[in-house]
């Protein structure tokens, strides 16, 4: 869904939350020296103390992993504020105060998180804080709670595990991360409405994402849909042989597959080698096993997958993101800024830290006061917010940035042209502006999700309709789009 | 039958992956009595390097011995910069080893990462016929020439170790090495530079592994801590020092995953916990391992 650079991508800071911790727990087993290290690198100047309103700069703290096996999440986060504060102090600030922000390095320890977040609580200059995927969120929790600090989670998942408020009791942050139980239900929603599937199966990584069998069996049973066979495999694991085999034995017409890319594209070849690749819905729902891949944003959301897979990664093959991630399209400012401040590409997720930033920026603004609780409330009343990518907004009972509306699906496709269907179809305008010659990976399937997506980003879905971004699929003589694309 | 057929399969494909690279941990601490916490780093290093021969436009066979080659000079590389100036010591008592090893496979995957970069890459597999034949299925199981090359190679290179060490001169100075450094430089063998041969063997395994486990792992750097440690694991079960026992080791792990694997949906959940119960148990009854050399105390 962005520029294609070989750096880091989507994928990787999606799979980083888990990754990071596994990794973390095998370094400090095998050194037994486990003390973190807290490295502070100010960006602007550090006012100190006695933080006044007027005409003074806005602190905001960031907590993100800036270095180890997660540095790359620390990457887009350094990208994306530092375009966002460019932009912003460029601009003349948010009601004429200039933002500064702080950023702190968990690197794979969860202790440096929470010292990371004491440190920030303890500064009276700091307005909120933006968490990106830095570990010490949960052990943090509590006193959070007791310090009212206003925290945006920027890729730390607590909605999916009924932990953000109201669920959880926090009432001070927000999430802007995508959760994946809402992923599941997207997925099991196309599966049963849109595909006509009454039989999926799932295979989870139960290092990385131990509660994605939850998820899976709520939707499923949700939509009314069988389960046809639920395996596990562990990250990094050489040989997926028995649990496809069993997979197989029963014959679901579709396959979730949750996990990170490499494992989800040995699982993948693991399925050609035994005949049951993906080929198009009416064979999904034959009596030969063919099922309809659908993987985790972390897994078939990104090219990589597809990169090592090879001809077993098959077109058609999906997962769910959300509309503010299509940042190829031109009304999103986010690629604006780092083409102008930085000179570099955007390469998804890139979104998210800047809108964290301007939302805690933006409710000082509106509360008038850096008083915490003011602030929180001010969050929650301040309405659509909009910045670098989509509008959003949080409630006094919703502190989730997404809506189910904002959800779309994304499906593998190829430069080298649409997979042959009847009726046709063809590849969206990204294709050719975005994306490099030979470039294989996912993209926008505008029709399923489309009304939803029209209800939530009405300006935005017409900009996707107009230039022709994304897989439309086939449009037939009143505009409208066929439903009747078998591969999708 | 199916069942039995899948356990063989598992347990022979990935104890054969655990035994390549557990080979290499087992040789270097045979001649240092140092386990080599780089040698996870080695397999990615190698992987990456053969991955830019190839992207250049050399064949998968002949980008094979370039990065084994590679992989050998950053072994010699490991053993100068976290082993040598340690001076003389005895790993037994001066453990920095373990911190230097385990910084210079760090460094080298920080290297890797900001001169090729850390997307997880593919390399094609060395072997995709024999003659004809391009694979089987038996019973739903397919069986495909690559791994049986994988087989093949751990157990080709096990056999290898095993005459080099007992049939030449070069083993019997390792072996000397082995035994008493001290000894061993009295009788004029350069233990230095068994040492350091060590290390470099041990990086020519880790590239040469990475090349032939491409088709199943990619070119990743997880493959260096997750598949690192697993083969540590396996190495220690089966007897650091001993090639036949780094293999053995490795066979028993994959055969124990793959038992857990085809018994249960979940059984791969459980792996971790009957691995690490395993290694407890033989660690209590035969402390150097399977078939390790128990160290005889000197007066």
């Amino acid at each position: 869904m962005a520029d294609r650079r070989p750096d880091f991508s989507r994928r990787e800071f999606i799979e980083w939350a888990g990754k990071v911790g596994f990794a973390s727990m095998s370094v400090l087993a095998l050194t037994s020296c486990g003390g973190g290290s807290s490295k502070e690198r100010a960006s602007g100047t550090n006012t100190g103390g006695g933080f006044k309103l007027s005409g003074d700069t806005m602190k905001v703290g960031v907590i993100a992993p800036f270095s180890g096996v997660g540095a790359y999440v620390g990457r887009i986060v350094n990208n994306s504020l530092d375009a966002a504060v460019a932009q912003i102090n460029a601009t003349g600030g948010i009601g004429g105060r200039k933002v500064e922000v702080v950023k702190r390095d968990t690197g794979t320890d969860p202790a440096a998180g929470v010292k990371a977040y004491q440190a920030f609580a303890g500064d009276k200059g700091v307005i909120g804080i933006l968490w990106c995927g830095g570990l010490g969120l949960d052990e943090s929790r509590a006193q959070i709670q007791r310090d009212n600090m206003p925290i945006v989670s920027v890729f730390n998942d607590l909605w999916s595990g009924h932990q953000l408020y109201p669920e959880g009791k926090e009432r001070s942050i927000f999430q802007m991360i995508m959760p994946d139980r809402m992923a599941f239900d997207l997925l099991a929603t196309y599966c049963k409405d849109d595909r006509g599937y009454s039989k999926v199966g799932l295979i989870y990584d139960s290092l990385l994402f131990s509660t994605a069998k939850g998820y899976f069996q709520e939707s499923m049973a949700k939509h009314g849909i069988s389960t046809a066979g639920i395996e596990t495999y562990q990250l990094n694991d050489a040989d997926f042989g028995p649990q496809v085999n069993r997979l197989r034995t029963q014959k679901g017409e579709a396959l979730m597959v949750w996990g990170v890319s490499g494992d989800t594209a040995g699982i993948v070849k693991q399925i050609d080698k035994v005949g049951g690749a993906y080929v198009d819905t009416p064979t999904a729902k034959g009596s030969a096993w063919h099922p309809h891949l659908m993987g985790s944003p972390g897994g078939t959301g990104e090219h990589t997958w597809a990169d090592l897979a090879g001809s077993a990664a098959k077109a058609g093959t999906l997962t769910a993101w959300h509309v503010g991630g299509l940042v190829y399209l031109p009304s999103f400012a986010i690629r604006g800024w780092m083409q102008k401040y930085l000179k570099k590409g955007v390469t998804g997720g890139e979104e998210s830290p800047a809108d964290g930033l301007y939302t805690l920026a933006k409710a000082v603004q509106t509360a008038g006061t850096t008083d915490r609780a003011k602030i929180v409330n001010a969050i929650e009343t301040m309405g659509d917010i909009k910045f670098a990518s989509v509008p959003f907004s949080y409630s006094a009972d919703r502190h989730l940035s997404k809506t189910p509306d904002d959800l779309i699906l994304i499906t593998l496709e190829r430069a080298s042209g649409p997979a042959t269907t009847d009726p046709p179809y063809q590849l969206g305008a990204e294709w050719k502006s975005t994306f490099a010659a030979g470039y294989v990976g996912p993209t926008h399937l505008v029709r399923p999700t489309l009304e939803a997506n029209k209800r939530a980003h009405p300006a935005e879905m017409d900009e996707v309709l107009k230039l022709g971004y994304g897989t439309q699929c086939t449009k037939m003589p009143d505009g409208s789009l066929a439903k009747t694309c078998k591969i999708h | 039958m199916s069942d039995v057929l899948q356990i063989v399969v598992y347990g022979l494909t990935v104890g054969s992956v655990l035994a390549l690279v557990a080979l290499g941990y087992s040789l270097v601490f045979a001649t240092s009595r140092v386990v080599n916490f780089a040698q996870g780093s080695m397999l990615v290093v190698g992987g990456f390097v053969a991955f830019v021969f190839i992207r250049s436009g050399l064949p998968v066979w002949a980008a094979l011995p370039l990065a084994t080659l590679a992989g050998a000079l950053v072994g010699v590389v490991v053993e100068l910069v976290a082993i040598r100036p340690l001076g003389r010591f005895d790993p037994s008592t001066n453990v920095g080893w373990i911190l230097t090893t385990f910084s210079a496979g760090l460094i080298a995957l920080d290297i890797i990462k900001l001169t090729i970069g850390a997307e997880p890459r593919t390399i094609p597999a060395l072997v995709d016929s024999v003659l004809g034949w391009r694979g089987s299925m038996i019973d739903g199981i397919p069986i495909v020439p690559n791994d049986v090359l994988i087989v093949v190679a751990a157990l080709a290179l096990m056999v290898i170790g095993e005459v080099v060490q007992t049939r030449t001169m070069a083993g019997r100075a390792l072996r000397a090495v082995s035994q008493d450094q001290a000894a061993a430089s009295l009788m004029g063998i350069n233990t230095h530079r068994v040492v350091m041969a060590s290390f470099a063997v041990a990086g020519a395994l880790g590239a040469f592994g990475a090349v032939l486990l491409a088709p199943r792992l990619f070119v990743k750097f997880d493959n260096g801590l997750l598949l690192g440690i697993q083969a540590f694991v396996a190495a220690v079960v089966g007897g650091l020092g001993s090639t036949r026992g780094a293999v053995l080791g490795g066979y028993l792990l994959g055969f124990v995953g793959g038992v857990l694997r085809v018994t249960s949906s979940s059984g791969g959940q459980y792996e971790p916990l009957v691995i690490f119960l395993v290694f407890l148990l033989v660690l209590v009854v035969r402390p150097n391992g399977l078939l390790g050399i128990p160290s005889v105390e000197k007066a």
